[in-house]
C-alpha cells in the first residue's frame, strides 16, 4: 500500500511549500566568509527532486522527524485498518501508539519551525495491515529501530535538554516494542537481536537507519549530512 | 589563527581530545565550516569546558549510582523467581515465569556491565550494605541488603498483584533515574552515556512487559488495568503514588503537546503524558527507594 498525496492521510498532509531556505542561507553565509579558509564543504548539488536535510541540530531533528513521519503512517493506517481478530485491549492500546507518534512527530516539527523538511511521502507496502502477523511484526521493526535511532543520536547533541529530550522519548519506543513482541509471542520482551549479551538495547548511526527505513520512504532526500 | 593547527597541537598533548569532545572525530574536524571567526574563542572556551569540565568523578559515582539501582532490581527479581519454586505455589505463574526469568537475566547483565566499566574507569563498584562477596566477580544476590516489603507495607513476595505492583513501580522509577543522570555523562569520553540509553531502553522494555502482565491480572475488565506506558501520574496502587509524581507533565522543551494537532483534534493529556518518561533526580529516586534497603 502506498499513501499518495492525493488521499486524506494526515501523515502526508505537510505543507506543500517548498523552503529550502535555510539551505540557501547557509550557502550565502558560507559565500561570505569563504576566503578565511574554513569552510571545507559548502558546494553541494541537491537534485531538485531531492530533499536535504539540513545540517547540524537542523539535520539531527530532521532525522528523527523523518523516523517519526513513518511510525505515525504506520500507525495511522493500522487503526484504520485494523488486523483481523484485533480484541478490545489491542484497539484501545494500537490508537495510544498511534497517539504518542502525533505527540513525537508534532513536537519534533515544532522545534524545527520552519526548517522542518516539508514534504515527505512514506511507503507502508511492508505491510499487509489486515494481518496481524505483518502488523505487529513491522510494528516491532519500526519501534526497535525508533529505540537504536534515538539512543544513536543523543551523544551527538550538546544541549542537554535535547538530550534528555531524546531519551524521554526513547523510552516510549521500547515499551511500544516490548507490547508488540509481547502480544505477538507472549514473554518475548526483546531478542538477542536488539538487546547483546551484555543487556544493552541497539543504538545505531543515523546514517545505518536511513539504510533500514529506505523501503519506508518514497521520497528522495539528501541526510549526507548525518553522522554515519 | 588557524583552528586546524591549534587542535593539531592539542591532539599531541591529548591524543584523545576529540573523543573528550564530541566521541566523534569528524564533528569537531567539520567545526571550523561551521562557525565565524568571530564566534571562535568563544566557541573554543565551551567546547573544551565541555570536555574538561565533567571530572571523572561525576561520572564515576553517577554510575555507582545507576549499579545501586541494578543491585536492587536484580535482587528483587531474583528473590520473586526463587519464591514458592521448590513448591507448586510459586509466586509467578507458569505463563509469567520465562518473561521475568529474561528480566532478572539482564538486570545482572547490568550489573556485571556497570561492575566492568567503573573497574576500568579505576574505581571500586559499589556493593550494598551488608553485601560480603567480590565487588566485580562477586554472585550479585544480597538478600540481606534488602527488605522489599519494606516493613511489612507490602505483601511483596505472597501476593502477585503486589509483586507486580511494585515491580511496575521499580522500573518505572529506575527509568526516570537513569534518565535523570544523563546530563552528568554528556562529556564522557567513552560513549558512557549512550551505553546509559542502551540500558534505559532495556528496562523500558521490562515496565511494558510488566505493565502488561498487570493489564489482565486479577483486574475486572481491561479498562482497569494498566497500560505498558505510564499516564499522567497514575501509580500500579495508592501507596506507590510518590514515585509517579511529575509524570504528568505535558510540557516538553517548553512545548504544551495538548496544543499540538493530533489524528483527531488536539493531542490528549493522557497521551501527551504517555508520550514522554520524565527523569527524577538522585535525591528523590534514594528516598524512594530507602525503604526497600536494609
Amino acid at each position: 500500500m502506498k499513501l499518495d498525496l492525493g488521499s486524506d492521510n494526515k501523515q502526508v498532509a505537510e505543507a506543500t511549500v517548498m523552503h529550502d531556505v535555510s539551505r540557501r542561507r547557509f550557502l550565502q553565509f558560507a559565500g561570505g566568509i569563504a576566503g578565511a579558509g574554513l569552510i571545507v564543504s559548502s558546494c553541494r548539488k541537491t537534485p531538485p527532486d531531492t530533499q536535504f536535510i539540513g545540517r547540524g541540530d537542523t539535520a539531527l531533528f530532521n532525522y528523527l522527524y523523518i523516523v517519526e513521519l513513518v511510525l505515525t503512517a504506520f500507525y495511522t493506517q493500522a487503526n484504520n485498518t485494523p488486523y483481523y481478530g484485533l480484541t478490545e485491549s489491542e484497539l484501545q492500546l494500537l490508537a495510544d501508539m498511534r497517539d504518542h507518534q502525533y505527540a513525537h512527530r508534532e513536537l519534533l516539527k515544532k522545534i524545527l519551525g520552519d526548517t522542518a523538511i516539508n514534504r515527505v511521502v512514506t511507503d507502508l507496502s511492508p505491510t499487509t495491515f489486515a494481518d496481524r502477523t505483518s502488523t505487529l511484526t513491522n510494528s516491532i521493526f519500526l519501534e526497535d529501530l525508533a529505540v537504536a535511532a534515538y539512543n544513536g543520536v543523543a551523544q551527538y547533541f550538546t544541549d542537554t535538554s535535547y538530550v534528555l529530550l531524546v531519551a524521554k522519548m526513547a523510552t516510549l519506543k521500547a515499551r511500544h516494542s516490548a507490547y508488540s513482541r509481547d502480544i505477538l509471542a507472549a514473554n518475548t520482551l526483546s531478542d538477542s537481536g536488539v538487546v547483546n549479551n551484555m543487556g544493552l538495547d541497539r543504538a545505531m548511526t543515523p546514517q545505518a537507519v536511513m539504510t533500514a527505513l529506505k523501503p519506508w520512504i518514497q521520497t528522495k532526500l539528501d541526510f549526507t549530512t548525518l553522522p554515519g | 589563527m588557524n583552528f586546524n593547527n591549534i587542535l593539531q597541537e592539542i591532539e599531541k598533548a591529548d591524543p584523545e581530545v576529540y573523543e573528550k569532545i564530541s566521541g566523534r572525530r569528524h564533528i569537531l574536524k567539520s567545526f571550523g565550516s561551521k562557525v565565524a571567526l568571530a564566534a571562535l574563542p568563544i566557541a573554543l572556551g565551551s567546547m573544551f569546558k565541555k570536555a574538561y569540565g565533567k571530572t571523572t568523578g561525576t561520572v564515576i559515582s553517577t554510575l555507582q549510582f545507576a549499579l545501586e539501582l541494578e543491585y536492587l532490581e536484580y535482587n528483587f527479581y531474583h528473590t520473586a523467581n526463587n519464591t514458592g519454586s521448590n513448591t507448586t505455589a510459586t509466586l509467578i505463574p507458569a505463563n509469567d515465569r520465562p518473561g521475568f526469568a529474561i528480566i532478572e537475566n539482564e538486570e545482572k547483565m547490568h550489573i556485571n556491565f556497570l561492575r566492568t566499566t567503573i573497574d576500568t574507569l579505576g574505581a571500586v563498584p559499589f556493593t550494598p550494605n551488608h553485601y560480603t562477596g567480590d565487588p566485580i566477580t562477586g554472585n550479585p544476590y544480597s538478600p540481606a541488603s534488602y527488605d522489599f516489603t519494606a516493613g511489612g507495607a507490602y505483601t511483596t513476595f505472597s501476593n502477585y498483584a503486589s509483586f507486580l505492583d511494585l515491580a511496575i513501580a521499580l522500573e518505572d522509577t529506575g527509568i526516570r533515574a537513569y534518565q535523570g543522570q544523563l546530563p552528568n555523562l554528556l562529556a564522557n569520553t567513552n560513549g558512557i552515556m549512550t551505553s546509559a540509553m542502551q540500558i534505559v531502553s532495556v528496562e523500558a522494555r521490562h515496565a511494558s512487559f510488566i505493565r502488561l502482565v498487570r493489564r489482565f491480572y486479577n483486574t475486572p475488565t481491561f479498562q482497569y488495568g494498566t497500560k505498558p506506558w505510564i499516564t499522567t501520574n497514575f501509580p500500579p496502587s495508592v501507596p506507590l503514588q510518590p514515585n509517579y509524581m511529575g509524570e504528568d507533565n505535558t510540557v516538553q522543551k517548553g512545548v504544551d503537546i495538548t496544543t499540538l494537532t493530533g489524528f483527531s483534534g488536539y493531542i490528549s493529556a493522557a497521551a501527551a503524558t504517555e508520550a514522554f518518561d520524565e527523569p527524577l533526580d538522585e535525591a528523590t529516586v534514594n528516598t524512594l527507594l530507602a525503604s526497600f534497603k536494609i
